[in-house]
């Protein structure tokens, strides 16, 4: 399973997003687009990563950029993978 | 259906059980103890467990969920308490258990960090368990415990306060309270929770253990953690492995009580029941 599937996968479990993958692209919005979308939710996914991917994120790894879009995040674990 | 919710006591607190049982208490062969997950994980799977319980009853088990102390409905402040007491704790339900029906077998159902506790707890007091379930389990304390004190560095972050996780573990070091997600915790219970890696733990039970995944996803793979675990523990025991395809009931904003995990969850309690090794 790609990196980006596993991702829009995590999401839609954490975040009870309708519809199925194919609604969601590298350009679908997250911090600031999505309503559900707060720090909560910020902390619940990097946990769930951390768990799908058996990687620590570490205090300063996380910014707002990382949770601009999928895509960003999708590279921001693939960077965390290689 | 009897839905008994009482009150037990450990130490100097009481505790509060929710007894769920379907027939005469004299005719059980089965029982379960469910240990919720912790903090705010509970609050998001209460509903999910209450429902499983009333599956398990309907099914002839009789079932008890347990708020252990500082949780739920329980007395005790979580920063009054230290790890023996949520030990005790548990000791002190499997003892009212067996006074209730002695001589039945009894299977464990943990969630999340609850395994953690459990597996510590089998380890240490050995009481005599039938099997054990095992649902997302947490498998590192301190992966866990740092993943939960993140709540507290990334909420002051969005309020425009700097303070990273070693200030957080500097201010439990030297003795203090800290406030986590409306938590109030000390060192004395979070270097309990955090010293336990599951696979440095293997319950030898005559039923097995069972591990499932919840994720959301077609895929049946185990995460990578839950797969070392799966690996360190199928040497030393029967050991089952399941995937459910739901959210992640533990985490959502909306509560949420997935049937699928309902379903495969009393499956495999179920399936466990009637395995005498």
């Amino acid at each position: 399973m790609s990196t980006y599937t596993h991702v829009v996968e995590v999401l839609r479990g954490v975040l009870s997003l309708e519809g199925d993958n194919d609604k969601y692209t590298r350009q679908t919005g997250l911090l600031g687009s999505l309503p559900q979308f707060d720090s909560m939710a910020v902390v619940s996914i990097i946990t769930r990563l951390e768990e799908e991917f058996d990687f620590f994120v570490d205090d300063d790894e996380i910014d707002a950029e990382v949770f601009e879009n999928i895509g960003s995040l999708v590279d921001f674990i693939d960077h965390k993978l290689d | 259906m009897i839905f008994h919710p009482l009150f037990v006591p450990s130490g100097p607190r009481n505790l509060f059980l929710v007894q769920h049982i379907a027939c005469d208490p004299a005719v059980v062969e089965r029982r379960v103890l469910i240990v919720p997950p912790l903090f705010e994980e509970l609050n998001k799977s209460r509903r999910l467990f209450a429902l499983i319980a009333e599956k398990l009853a309907a099914l002839g088990m009789e079932c008890v969920i347990a708020d252990i102390s500082g949780t739920g409905d329980s007395d005790g402040e979580l920063s009054e308490l230290v790890w023996q007491d949520w030990l005790d704790d548990l000791d002190s339900i499997h003892d009212w258990i067996n006074e209730q029906t002695p001589k039945v077998p009894l299977s464990i159902l943990s969630c999340r960090a609850s395994a953690l506790l459990v597996n510590d707890w089998l380890a240490r007091r050995m009481p005599d368990i039938h099997s054990m379930t095992l649902v997302q389990p947490c498998t590192s304390g301190k992966t866990y415990c740092n993943q939960f004190l993140r709540l507290r560095v990334l909420a002051n972050r969005f309020a425009g306060v700097d303070e990273s996780l070693a200030d957080i573990r500097f201010m439990l070091d030297e003795g203090k309270h800290v406030e986590v997600a409306g938590y109030s915790l000390t060192n004395q219970l979070f270097t309990g929770l955090e010293s336990i890696d599951l696979k440095d733990y293997c319950q030898n039970t005559v039923g097995g253990l069972d591990i499932i995944q919840v994720s959301s996803g077609s895929h049946q793979n185990l995460s990578p953690s839950l797969k070392k675990l799966l690996d360190t523990w199928s040497g030393q025991n029967r050991v089952g492995s399941h995937h459910v395809d739901a959210e992640s009931f533990w985490l959502t904003q909306e509560i949420s009580a997935p049937k699928k995990v309902i379903d495969l969850v009393t499956k495999t309690l179920s399936i466990n029941q009637k395995y005498n090794g």
